[in-house]
């Protein structure tokens, strides 16, 4: 009996991780309502947070809480949190440390529509024309890549970074050649904005849209987190375990696909965060998919709104935040590197 | 209860790397598969577990073909050991032992406390349980294939398939998991079907020995009836004799 409340004791570590780090988001979501160019006093944050949505537009004060701060942290938290689940996850499916959710060619594919997007709106208006064509070829370039291994023999899953190399580096030329015939004016700093990616956009009907994706593909993709330990094994052993690989597989990247596709959809390509964030959380809380997931999730959520913080605070403009992601994401990471084990991969 | 294989053949294009095997494995022992390199030992436990498919002929296990059983319900009947393992994520043993628990989850299931128990007791069984929270990736290799044997009891199958298991063990680790092999089948009167290099280990282990050459079947039966030195040489096209030794058969090359 002595073992056996060993493990529990181990399992209660990870809980106390786990809370700690929801404590951790907590924080920076609480700090970042304080950060800004219009200054919100600590004090009033009980009062602000009571104020009843029809009293929202009454004041400056509460106007640039409810409409402008409020729902672009909501975004960071979901975007960093979505793409860091996608990136533990798809590490876990392709059984690869240096895969990040851009694998398939999603993210390309999402910047090739919203470039396409940017350039069609100057002939029709449709509301959110960038976000929807955006997301549309996200999926897409996923499907593409996906059929493209599917009719190749071979090993599945290195079929599947071949072909989502190949899918990705074709939108990278369409897209090249829409930056080319683009309006240099106009068009052209538009396209090249939005691929840096930045949340200033963010209003309630993108974080409302996402949500609907996001919430039901995040707890389908927890629920089955354990199931991806065994799928981690290789497709003959487990397979071997009772798993029909390529149905698992083909759910698990059609839920992270949409997971990436609507995060890019509203914040273009935010780099390196689901790369990163889970090598972090399985420093944390060890290679066990059940735990390293959610843990990436909590981090990757804390992560990007902290940096979205310094994106709109540091200087008097607006800085794209996959700069920032990227310029403190890669010392933190070495600094983790060099403290953990080699981030819990062989 | 047994597993039948009907007239297997099995190949790519022109090339045909097993045909004509028939055979009948029955529960309550274990069986080696022995032969040269290449002669298709791999290729048949693959039919037999399912991963290929033949071209010709069936594989039944208690009567269903497993070419038509779920993944989920074959691998409650075939668990498989495998030789050497390239996984990526350093799993602690438990975690590694546990999942042999999967075929009997639901779709968004995980282990429970009772899968735990299980995994602990078949750990217990093989003497490991020392282990259960190292790194399964950190153990010596003799200990890693307890492991995946410990999974293979977890998953509580009736068959275990296990190609070439003792391939990378020095000469106690070889012997040694052929003894605990031998009292996990007599205990739980499963079946181990073993392919195997060492025709002293199948003479001293195994108590039905199918013999493969260049894809076809050269010998099946009991082993002291097969383990002649006229069928051992033709198998590996040498002079090999048998000698007794204190009371045991030795197969010796001279």
């Amino acid at each position: 009996m002595g073992e056996e409340s060993s493990r529990f004791k181990g399992s209660n570590k990870v809980a106390l991780k786990i809370i700690l780090a929801v404590a951790v988001l907590i924080c920076a979501v609480v700090i970042s309502f304080f950060i800004g160019r219009y200054r919100i006093e600590p004090m009033r944050l009980v009062q602000l947070l009571t104020t009843a949505p029809s009293n929202w537009l009454a004041s400056s004060e509460t106007s640039v809480f409810y409409y402008i701060r409020l729902p672009r942290i909501i975004l960071a938290v979901l975007v960093g949190a979505a793409l860091s689940t996608a990136g533990a996850l798809f590490q876990g499916v392709f059984r690869n440390p240096l895969v990040s959710p851009d694998i398939l060619g999603v993210s390309a594919g999402c910047c090739l529509g919203a470039a396409l997007g940017i350039v069609l709106s100057r002939y029709i208006s449709i509301p959110y024309l960038v976000q929807i064509l955006a997301f549309i070829f996200g999926i897409l370039a996923m499907i593409l890549s996906y059929s493209i291994a599917s009719i190749s023999r071979g090993e599945p899953v290195v079929m599947l970074i071949l072909a989502g190399m190949i899918v990705g580096s074709f939108a990278n030329a369409a897209l090249s050649f829409i930056k080319f015939t683009a309006d240099p004016y106009e068009e052209l700093p538009a396209i090249v904005f939005w691929i840096m990616g930045g949340l200033y956009r963010a209003n309630w009907y993108m974080v409302l849209n996402i949500l609907v994706i996001l919430i039901p593909s995040m707890l389908l993709i927890i629920l089955l987190s354990w199931k991806v330990n065994v799928l981690s094994l290789g497709d003959e052993e487990a397979s071997s375990l009772g798993i029909n690989t390529r149905c698992f597989r083909l759910v698990l990247l059609g839920f992270g696909t949409l997971i990436v596709a609507s995060c890019v959809s509203v914040s273009g390509s935010i780099g390196w965060v689901g790369l990163v964030i889970p090598h972090a959380a399985r420093i944390i809380v060890g290679p066990d998919h059940k735990y390293s997931i959610p843990m990436s999730m909590l981090i990757g959520g804390a992560f990007v709104v902290l940096m979205d913080n310094i994106a709109r605070s540091l200087i008097s403009a607006e800085i794209p935040i996959s700069i920032l992601t990227a310029a403190i994401g890669t010392p933190f990471f070495a600094y983790l590197l060099i403290k953990g084990r080699g981030s819990a991969w062989r | 209860m047994a597993i039948e294989a009907i007239d297997l053949e099995f190949g790519y294009n022109e090339d045909i790397f097993i045909s004509g095997c028939s055979f009948t494995i029955e529960q309550g022992k274990i069986h080696a598969i022995l032969g040269p390199n290449g002669s298709g030992k791999t290729t048949i436990l693959k039919l037999l577990n399912g991963t290929l498919k033949p071209r010709r002929g069936k594989v039944l296990i208690d009567g269903y073909n497993v070419q038509q059983l779920g993944r989920k319900a074959l691998a409650r009947l075939m668990a498989n050991v495998p030789q050497e393992h390239n996984g990526v994520f350093p799993y602690t043993v438990l975690d590694m032992v546990v999942m042999g628990r999967n075929p009997y989850l639901k779709i968004f299931g995980r282990p429970k406390a009772e899968d735990y128990l299980i995994a602990e007791e078949a750990l217990d069984m093989l003497g490991i349980g020392h282990l259960r929270d190292k790194c399964y990736m950190e153990i010596s290799g003799g200990e890693r294939q307890m492991v995946f044997l410990a999974r293979a009891i977890a998953q509580e199958a009736s068959y275990f398939i296990m190609d070439e298991p003792t391939s990378h063990l020095d000469f106690y680790n070889q012997h040694k998991i052929m003894e605990i092999l031998r009292g996990i089948v007599e205990e739980k009167g499963c079946c181990a079907i073993v392919s195997m290099h060492d025709p002293n280990l199948a003479m001293r282990f195994a108590d039905e020995v199918l013999m493969i050459k260049e894809g076809r079947m050269l010998k099946e039966g009991e082993t002291l009836e097969v383990m002649t030195s006229s069928n051992l040489s033709k198998l590996y096209n040498m002079d090999i004799k048998i000698a007794d030794f204190e009371g045991k058969r030795n197969i010796v090359y001279v």
